[in-house]
């Protein structure tokens, strides 16, 4: 499975419209970023049949159809923004547990969660209680659980939500290096979490697509927009509507912005834009599509 | 694969811990209660009380324990996505500790007998404590349903037990009756007992559905 086609996804709430004529093609490392409420967990729960759509359909190279939700079920892992539970039991037996409901067999049970324990680097904490982990280990296991069955699609629902910094750059590198074999849907509302694992990405905001492609070309598409200039505390007034970020450098600030008329006072040198530029770029300025 | 295959009862009953324990130990302490006074007066009236008070609500124990973990901290979004059926997730795991609550109650009764001087109709005696039971079984399933939270079967129980006691006896669920009556108006009793809690069983399986499929509700 190397695409997943999502067209014209429409998902109401009783008469609410919470998604309205989705389009993108997932591939590669993927990430669904917008801000809370923008139907990015609606959005998931689609792609995992936990719900299905209003309207539009979902599928995969011709070989999967998003109507079959016992066969999605089967080819997708998910990792859900909670993943608590089991505290009394083991790491290992959580694993078995839940791999004995995704169906894999006796005689592949053992190879198949010593697997996912090397390739999530928890094997020495295989016999630890699920109440003994830590906020990073408990991800890891939960993506531990997520990779049972070896899935085609993995969907991470905020992936480092609650993690320590140190934490959130380790957990960063296992989703990159699980992204190689396989496609990986991360839904963030962190702009870094995205831009640290994904190549493409999908910006939604109250309920569609504001933007979809390539990072490095969504990112190139702005180039020369975002400037940089250091201004006083009354200056920085004038311009609250273009500004990206600030950093607080002794009396002065370090101002990121994309300029308009207002802006055109000040002499901003060019930057590299980032992904949060971007976002933050589109959020105010981007047409949904 | 069955939904059958996939029933990992080990891990069930290790994951709810101590708690696990708690109806046989509370089975073995009425048994010991009913042994030690077998020779008093009004003791086939007594023994069927303890039975009916301190034995068959905690049918509801295990049903109620086997979704504390799932629902406590909103995890059925997980569970959802992996292959499993409603049927599974619901009526099979409960009716698997259903069946151990019965096999319980007649290791309970089996001994019973062997102490009793009188003679007791053991499948009877398991008809009717199993059918109390079932109806705490229900309640406690189809309260979990709605209400996600542990606590709300346990007290709802509690608080009908405590309101039947007080009542002064009136038959409902309970029989209030000997170990050795066998009536009508008991059997009556019994089988509206089976209807009740196979109600309560379709109901919650309906509502499990429900949840399923509306995973925000």
């Amino acid at each position: 499975m190397k695409i997943i086609h999502v067209k014209n996804i429409q998902k109401r709430f009783n008469k609410e419209l919470v998604l309205n004529d989705i389009n993108f093609d997932i591939k590669g490392s993927f990430g669904l970023l917008g801000p809370n409420g923008a139907g990015k967990t609606t959005l998931i729960r689609i792609l995992c049949s936990i719900i299905q759509p209003t309207n539009g359909e979902i599928y995969a190279d011709n070989q999967l159809n998003w109507k079959d939700s016992n066969a999605v079920k089967s080819n997708v892992g998910y990792l859900p923004q909670t993943f608590s539970f089991f505290k009394n039991a083991s790491v290992y037996r959580v694993l078995e547990y839940i791999a004995k409901l995704k169906g894999i067999s006796k005689s592949e049970l053992t190879n198949e969660i010593t697997q996912v324990l090397e390739e999530t680097n928890l094997m020495l904490q295989k016999d630890k209680k699920v109440k003994q982990l830590s906020g990073g280990m408990l991800r890891r296991l939960g993506i531990a659980q997520a990779l049972l069955g070896n899935p085609n699609l993995l969907i991470v629902d905020e992936p480092t939500v609650g993690l320590d910094i140190e934490e959130r750059v380790r957990f960063r590198q296992l989703l990159r290096k699980l992204g190689k074999d396989r496609i990986v849907l991360i839904s963030s509302h962190i702009v870094e979490d995205i831009e640290n694992t994904c190549d493409h990405i999908c910006i939604l905001k109250e309920g569609k697509v504001v933007v979809t492609g390539e990072l490095n070309d969504l990112l190139a598409s702005i180039d020369g927009k975002v400037k940089e200039v250091f201004l006083s505390s009354e200056q920085l007034n004038t311009l609250s509507n273009e500004i990206i970020s600030i950093k607080e450098l002794g009396s002065e600030y370090k101002v990121r912005y994309v300029p308009s008329n207002n802006s055109n006072l000040f002499q901003g040198t060019s930057v590299s834009p980032t992904l949060e530029d971007f976002y933050v770029y589109n959020m105010n300025h981007g047409d949904i599509q | 694969m069955s939904d059958l295959n996939k029933l990992n009862i080990r891990f069930e009953i290790h994951n709810m811990g101590l708690s696990f324990f708690i109806p046989i130990f509370t089975t073995l302490i009425t048994s010991i209660y009913v042994g030690t006074t077998i020779h008093e007066e009004g003791w086939e009236y007594n023994a069927a009380l303890a039975f009916e008070y301190l034995v068959c609500p905690f049918a509801a124990w295990w049903v109620s324990y086997l979704y504390y973990d799932t629902f406590e901290d909103n995890n059925e979004e997980l569970l959802i996505s992996l292959p499993i059926s409603t049927k599974y997730f619901g009526i099979f795991r409960s009716a698997v500790f259903f069946l151990f609550f019965l096999l319980l109650l007649a290791i309970q009764l089996y001994v019973l007998n062997i102490i009793s001087e009188i003679p007791l109709n053991i499948p009877f005696l398991l008809f009717r404590f199993a059918s109390q039971g079932f109806v705490y079984a229900g309640l406690a399933f189809v309260l979990m349903m709605l209400f996600k939270n542990i606590m709300v079967p346990i007290l709802a129980i509690v608080v009908f037990l405590s309101i039947s006691f007080f009542s002064g006896g009136r038959p409902f669920v309970l029989t209030f009756s000997p170990l050795t009556q066998i009536d009508g108006e008991v059997f009556a009793i019994l089988w509206s007992n089976i209807i009740i809690g196979f109600l309560f069983f379709v109901l919650g399986h309906l509502l499990l559905k429900f949840r399923m499929r509306n995973i925000n509700s």
